[in-house]
């Protein structure tokens, strides 16, 4: 299968090396106003070209790794170009009514539209999803979800205006999967701790029309490199928990090297989990997506389930900014 | 000397303060009033304590001071009580079920004359204490919010009444705001201005008909907000009773402090057994003789009834907050 990508950045470096991992091969790449764009598609041996059309008409399948606040028009875009199919990075959209036009978009023109929610094939989560649905945590009562790390260099991240901040960027990840273990959340209410320099602190309580309530905790306040995560889920039957401070696999202490004063190492850009596993989550997250589209199954993660948690992480932003709770009408796809 | 006496074997609590007292060199400990026959001679003969079955023996031995450890909803007749007779009062958490009778348990013992305390005893937790240090001398930055959490196993384990809402007044959240709402009114020097929560009865639902599990955040007047995790979420296989810990965020970054984290791990021989053996110091203790000293020295404890009144206060808040869906600002009596 052909790729066709948008965003050369760092997600789209690491989709690109799932694609691969996946059997894949990527063919285009999108030019960027940066040569970001040109050194991806040499690595992969691929074709830069001008417009989303060029890129559809060269690739099977076209991936939006782009800025958040570009993802509708790049999807939307692809449908014009008629891709064959389209996976988006979360969030789905920085807009909800942006969000809710590219599934519909998609569903008009029979475009299978999946959706980068890409901690639901996370080990650790998927094993804990496989847990809560066979039953063994029994019913669901009070969750938390922690994820903590540094503010993304890259300056458009730093801008609420494109990526929602801290909630729509980082949060969102465990929104979506408290959504997918407790089921639709009915009100949320959330607090926002901004620093001087807009890095975000934030906490959401979330209540499921389930009778379940949920904690969630996103932090861009912490200094680099340092990513934290962590969930415990607490059921009627038993409780799961999980820490990534106290499952790090392998956790480096050395000396300087040799001939060095300090301890100087190349600093992440923009954050990313790093728990050694043989099997590379992104690259289980597009086969999964590409499997679907071989069997001509539903997406792992359609767009609606993309538009639903985006509701959920814009209603806590705004919970966040108003200072009041927010009650969340269910979004019903039109089909 | 001061001759304290313990009234109630209702709390848990109870069996380590007769330790703590026992420890205290300024204390002579006089015993355990308790009107219950059987707890009397359940928990009299096993720990080895003179005990009292009516209000007027207890008198009659002659005391200085008690620590209440009755059920909640007891400690305002307690409190009057021992006020009334001119006894020093160290209160069990939280200080009353409603703001009305924390209200009166305060003005009794100011009228009498006798000192009140409340019994928080994280603000003597050596990692707290080193953190408030920290935050005081800007080692840790400058706070400006936490997410913190003191979750339990179901207390029905130890004592029944915990969980009975006549007696307890309420379930988590009544037993688990107060510590955290305390400690944070010592951290920021501020007071809680309003107060979200929501709770649920899903944890251990078949075992009692309060609230089990329990999210509320707290607005200081400062503008610090606050989330605190109350529930009752621990199940019977967890390796120690609960905790308590804060994840304070300053303007230097986050910094974590886990008051029960030290801890050593005790495998069993049965399957998958395993228990924390707590090896970190003892702020129970630490509290007692606080409390002690107070006494000795003629001054007003480190924490007062006004401190426990506060905490009440906003657990008030926060049941307006479950039955409303709304902020309720907290109101200050």
């Amino acid at each position: 299968m052909k790729i066709g990508l948008i965003g050369a950045g760092s997600m789209g470096r690491i989709h690109a090396a799932g694609w691969q991992t996946a059997g894949c091969t990527i063919a285009a790449v999108l030019r960027t106003p940066d040569r970001s764009a040109e050194e991806l598609a040499a690595h992969h041996g691929a074709t830069v070209v001008d417009d989303v059309a060029a890129l559809a008409a060269h690739s099977d399948l076209v991936d939006v790794c782009s800025p958040t606040d570009l993802h509708s028009a790049h999807v939307l875009a692809a449908v014009d170009a008629g891709a064959g199919a389209i996976f988006c990075e979360k969030p789905l959209a920085r807009e909800l009514p942006d969000a809710v036009r590219m599934v519909q978009s998609c569903d008009n023109a029979g475009i299978p539209l999946g959706v980068g929610h890409v901690l639901r094939f996370f080990p650790e989560y998927a094993r804990a999803r496989d847990a809560v649905e066979r039953g063994d945590l029994g019913q669901l009562g009070v969750l938390r979800f922690s994820r903590r790390t540094f503010a993304p260099q890259t300056p458009w991240f730093r801008d609420p205006a494109k990526s929602g901040g801290v909630i729509l960027d980082l949060m969102i990840h465990d929104l979506d999967f408290a959504r997918t273990l407790a089921g639709e959340v009915n009100s949320v209410f959330a607090r926002i701790d901004s620093d001087d320099v807009g890095r975000e602190h934030a906490y959401a309580l979330l209540s499921h029309t389930s009778g379940a309530i949920t904690h969630v905790e996103g932090s861009w306040r912490y200094p680099q490199p340092e990513f934290h995560t962590s969930f415990e889920l607490a059921g009627s039957k038993a409780l799961l928990t999980f820490d990534s401070a106290s499952s790090s696999a392998l956790q480096p202490h050395l000396a300087p090297p040799p001939g060095s004063l300090s301890n100087t190492q190349t600093l992440p850009e923009v954050p990313a989990a790093a728990s050694p596993v043989a099997d590379d989550p992104y690259a289980i997250e597009l086969a999964a997506f590409r499997q679907a589209l071989a069997d001509g199954t539903q997406p792992p993660v359609p767009g609606a389930e993309g538009v639903r948690t985006l509701q959920l992480a814009l209603a806590a932003r705004e919970s966040a900014l108003g200072g009041k709770p927010i009650t969340i009408e269910p979004w019903e796809e039109q089909r | 000397m001061i001759r304290v006496a313990i009234v109630s074997f209702a709390h848990l609590h109870s069996q380590a303060y007769i330790a703590n007292l026992r420890a205290n060199r300024n204390v002579a400990f006089v015993g355990v009033y308790d009107p219950d026959d059987a707890r009397r001679a359940q928990y009299g003969g096993a720990l080895d304590v003179a005990t009292f079955a009516s209000w007027e023996e207890l008198l009659d031995a002659g005391i200085d001071a008690a620590i209440v450890c009755s059920e909640n909803v007891h400690h305002r007749r307690d409190v009057e009580r021992l006020a009334a007779s001119g006894v020093h009062v160290l209160c069990e958490k939280p200080l009353a079920i409603t703001v009305e009778d924390a209200r009166a348990i305060v003005s009794a013992c100011t009228d009498a004359g006798v000192t009140l305390m409340t019994a928080f005893p994280m603000r003597f937790s050596t990692p707290l204490l080193v953190a408030k240090q920290g935050l005081d001398d800007g080692t840790l930055g400058a706070l400006t919010s936490c997410v913190a959490v003191n979750q339990g196993q179901l207390p029905k384990r130890h004592r029944s009444w915990f969980v009975d809402a006549q007696l307890a007044g309420g379930g988590a959240v009544t037993d688990h705001v107060v510590h955290l709402t305390d400690a944070m009114r010592w951290f920021t020097g501020s007071e809680v201005q309003s107060v979200y929560a929501i709770a649920n009865r899903i944890v251990h639902a078949d075992q009692t008909e309060v609230e089990t599990g329990g999210l509320v955040s707290l607005r200081f007047s400062n503008g610090i907000d606050v989330s605190i995790d109350c529930s009752w979420s621990r199940p019977l296989g967890y390796p120690t009773w609960g905790g308590l810990a804060l994840r304070l965020i300053t303007d230097r970054g986050a910094v974590d402090v886990d008051a029960f984290i030290q801890n050593s791990a005790y495998y069993g021989s049965g399957e998958h057994q395993v228990h924390w053996d707590y090896w970190g110091s003892d702020a129970n203790q630490a509290m007692i003789d606080e409390f002690v000293a107070a006494l000795a020295q003629r001054r007003a404890p480190q924490i007062t009834g006004d401190d426990g009144l506060r905490a009440v206060e906003v657990v008030a808040a926060a049941y307006r907050s479950i039955a409303s869906a709304a902020i309720e600002p907290v109101h200050r009596t």
